[in-house]
């Protein structure tokens, strides 16, 4: 077994996790044991996890740069006849899909959800804290982030951002189709120089 | 205080039941799969993931209802760095990870995953895949099975259109770029050619 190389080069994301708009980050960090600071570890970050599946995610939301992320917390790994692996640390792996640059993902997190992203990653090994300067988060996720072989997207031009514009647009348009579909031509062109108008920001 | 916070804990747990299926958030349903890859085979699997067909032609594009998906070959875990634990985790078999992202009609949602696990063996090589793994199955009828045994539960899943379905979110954009198109070559066209011209290209948008 080949372990990954490390790079000493500035915080990345790998070409080959990018297709259109969208990037994969694949991120494996260790979790510490219960004895040890901040004290819990794997058991307590798994509570964390739990209560964040019933409390709001609108602050992750108002990021409006990720398709769909999750974390899984890996303490025992499937049985299929492989040498029994024996793992001193849990592994948590982040997994997420998101549109714009990894630099610019790595800084919405530190300077809008920073004290989050101290709940989601505190018991890992080398997770800087304070975040700032965001380098330092951005060096533990590069030096934990996995190359991805093979990456679909359904959607690759599309962002979270132009869905949701998409969405509010087909809203507007059903309104518009049915209020104006039937109108004689003037009033049915001074109806839809009105929608165009009302709707320029996105189209 | 030691009483106090065993309470808080069992309250918190409680808590989190009421969050149900921690792959599922909404409509979207998150899949995670760890298989170990057998003894030698970790470089011709890279080659075959590597090999697939990308973009409209990826396999996975068959897939019904999937938004994302990837495989990721994790050959040993990343420890080298200053901070890393002095005895870390070091797995004895590379692992091949499949996840995927999917969004499903409301009344689909009980047929998950087991529905998703035969239409990932319709739709994609998974002799040229799995079959490098440990444990791969002769029998093809076993295949779901032998996928569904590698499945790891989310701890926490964020979805941001957690409701919108890959029928929905095409048909949105579809009518998005046949507004923008009709707009751009109708910059100064006369109403009785105007609505003519609506009438027809807005009954393809709705099709």
């Amino acid at each position: 077994m080949t372990a990954n190389q490390q790079t000493a080069q500035a915080p990345h994301s790998p070409p080959e996790n990018a297709v259109g708009r969208s990037r994969a980050m694949t991120v494996i960090s260790l979790l510490k044991p219960a004895l040890s600071w901040p004290p819990g570890g794997a058991r307590a970050q798994r509570l964390v996890f739990a209560v964040g599946r019933v409390v709001g995610q609108d602050r992750i939301r108002d990021l409006s740069m990720i398709h769909f992320a999750r974390f899984v917390i890996i303490d025992r790994l499937p049985d299929y006849g492989q040498e029994p692996e024996r793992l001193r640390q849990a592994l948590q792996l982040f997994e997420s899909n998101y549109n714009g640059t990894f630099d610019q993902y790595i800084d919405a997190f530190v300077d809008k959800i920073p004290s989050q992203m101290h709940r989601l990653w505190q018991w890992s090994y080398g997770f800087p804290w304070p975040l700032t300067p965001s380098s330092r988060f951005k060096e533990f996720i590069n030096r934990n982030e996995f190359t991805v072989e093979h990456y679909y997207v359904a959607y690759p031009e599309e962002t979270t951002k132009t869905i949701d514009a998409a969405f509010e647009l087909l809203a507007a348009f059903e309104r518009f189709h049915a209020a104006a579909a039937g109108l004689p031509p003037q009033a049915f062109a001074a109806a839809y120089r009105a929608f165009v108008a009302a709707q320029q920001e996105r189209l | 205080m030691i009483g106090a916070l065993r309470e808080l804990v069992a309250t918190l747990t409680a808590l989190s039941r009421r969050g149900g299926d921690p792959n599922r958030r909404g409509q979207a349903y998150a899949v995670t799969l760890l298989t170990p890859v057998a003894p030698g085979e970790t470089t011709r699997l890279k080659e075959a993931l590597k090999e697939l067909p990308t973009g409209e032609r990826s396999p996975l594009a068959g897939v019904p209802h999937l938004h994302f998906g990837r495989w990721v070959v994790l050959d040993g875990l990343k420890t080298g760095w200053q901070g890393a634990p002095r005895w870390p985790t070091k797995l004895r078999s590379d692992y091949l990870l499949f996840t995927a992202d999917l969004v499903v009609p409301r009344a689909a949602i009980p047929s998950l995953p087991g529905v998703f696990y035969a239409d990932l063996v319709e739709h994609v090589p998974v002799s040229e895949l799995w079959g490098r793994c440990f444990g791969y199955p002769e029998d093809p009828g076993e295949l779901p099975g032998y996928l569904a045994k590698g499945r790891i539960d989310a701890s926490l899943y964020f979805a941001g259109h957690e409701e919108a379905t890959l029928a929905q979110i095409r048909h949105a954009v579809a009518v998005r770029d046949g507004l923008v198109a009709f707009v751009r070559r109708h910059q100064t066209t006369e109403p009785e050619e105007l609505r003519a011209d609506y009438v027809r290209d807005a009954a393809a948008w709705s099709s």
